[in-house]
């Protein structure tokens, strides 16, 4: 047993452990693995992004709840954190709607032609983009939630146009985003894996 | 006149506040379980289980219950059961007696603990 009970670091302990299945490590890596399908299907036939992505989000989405019903609560159990916690999900909600409003805010601008004002150099662009749009709001979640992983996984992420960039020469558009976020997704993805295993083999299932 | 405090007299306060201390909470287990019931909203059986203690050191079933009965008896904990399904889940919280228990308890361990020499 513990030789001192301080609380601040018994909830932290408690609060990540319900990140140690590797299930919201699964659930971001699947979603940057969508992003680079997604670009591939826009490519093959119209709308592919629209068609490829929503579905696959969903079914992220799925994972990511059914992983945490059968997997997670029956062999950690449950819990429901207190004020603190609740405080920084409101937090990241207005974080994430803003971030939301930000992106379109570049969507539209890129549509109607107007982003020319933020083209600086071929290869700074995607790193600066990628920062303001993925990293910078990634890690911010990922400070906030205690999360630590989040944070290289949004540096990771981050770099994901920068590196279309650099396989653009070699592959081509769209293979570029596609490479890149394939392999960004795919490490995402096996390292939750990696956690999803040693967390199945640390708390097996209690039968009723 | 007021008399002045003697060394024997100081010890036997300290004494007297040992003895003060709740000890319902004092047990090991127990404080564990009243320490994470205080910094969650509410938590089931296995979460508790799996956290009151370090991973190699785990509690028995019939232990924690036993706690959680000698908890609740004292009105500090409150014990919900619910279905999920066709399953009983027991759900645990801190109640308002329990929270101020435990405040008052810290509160007299850091006095009785800062005071002993």
């Amino acid at each position: 047993m513990a030789e001192s009970v301080d609380l601040k670091v018994l909830e932290t302990k408690a609060w990540r452990l319900t990140f140690q299945d590797g299930i919201w490590d699964i659930f971001f890596g699947l979603l940057f693995l969508g992003f680079g399908f997604s670009a591939l299907a826009n490519q093959i036939f119209d709308l592919g992004t629209i068609i490829i992505l929503i579905p696959w989000n969903i079914a992220t989405v799925l994972i990511l709840c059914l992983g945490k019903k059968f997997l997670t609560i029956p062999r950690l159990g449950f819990v429901k954190f207190g004020n603190k916690r609740k405080k920084t999900r409101k937090f990241i909600l207005i974080f994430t709607t803003i971030n939301v409003a930000f992106a379109l805010f570049l969507l539209i601008l890129s549509y109607i032609g107007l982003s020319g004002w933020f083209q600086l150099n071929p290869l700074l662009d995607p790193l600066i983009i990628g920062f303001l749009v993925i990293t910078f709001p990634l890690s911010i979640f990922g400070f906030f939630l205690d999360f630590y992983r989040l944070i290289f996984y949004s540096i990771l992420a981050g770099l994901g146009f920068f590196l279309s960039e650099l396989f653009y020469p070699i592959t081509g558009s769209p293979f570029d985003i596609f490479l890149s976020f394939f392999l960004i997704g795919f490490t995402i993805v096996i390292i939750g894996l990696i956690y999803l295993i040693k967390f199945l083999q640390e708390y097996p299932r209690i039968k009723d | 006149m007021a008399k002045k405090k003697t060394n024997s007299d100081e010890s036997e306060e300290k004494v007297l506040s040992l003895e003060e201390i709740d000890k319902v909470i004092h047990e090991p287990a127990r404080l564990m379980i009243i320490s994470l019931l205080y910094v969650v909203e509410s938590t089931d059986m296995l979460f508790l289980k799996n956290n009151i203690y370090s991973k190699e050191e785990k509690i028995s079933w019939g232990n924690l219950s036993s706690h959680i009965s000698k908890l609740e008896e004292a009105g500090y904990v409150e014990v919900e059961k619910k279905f999920k399904g066709k399953k009983p889940k027991t759900f645990l919280s801190l109640t308002d007696n329990g929270r101020k228990a435990f405040a008052e308890y810290r509160k007299k361990m850091v006095q009785v603990l800062g005071d002993m020499t």
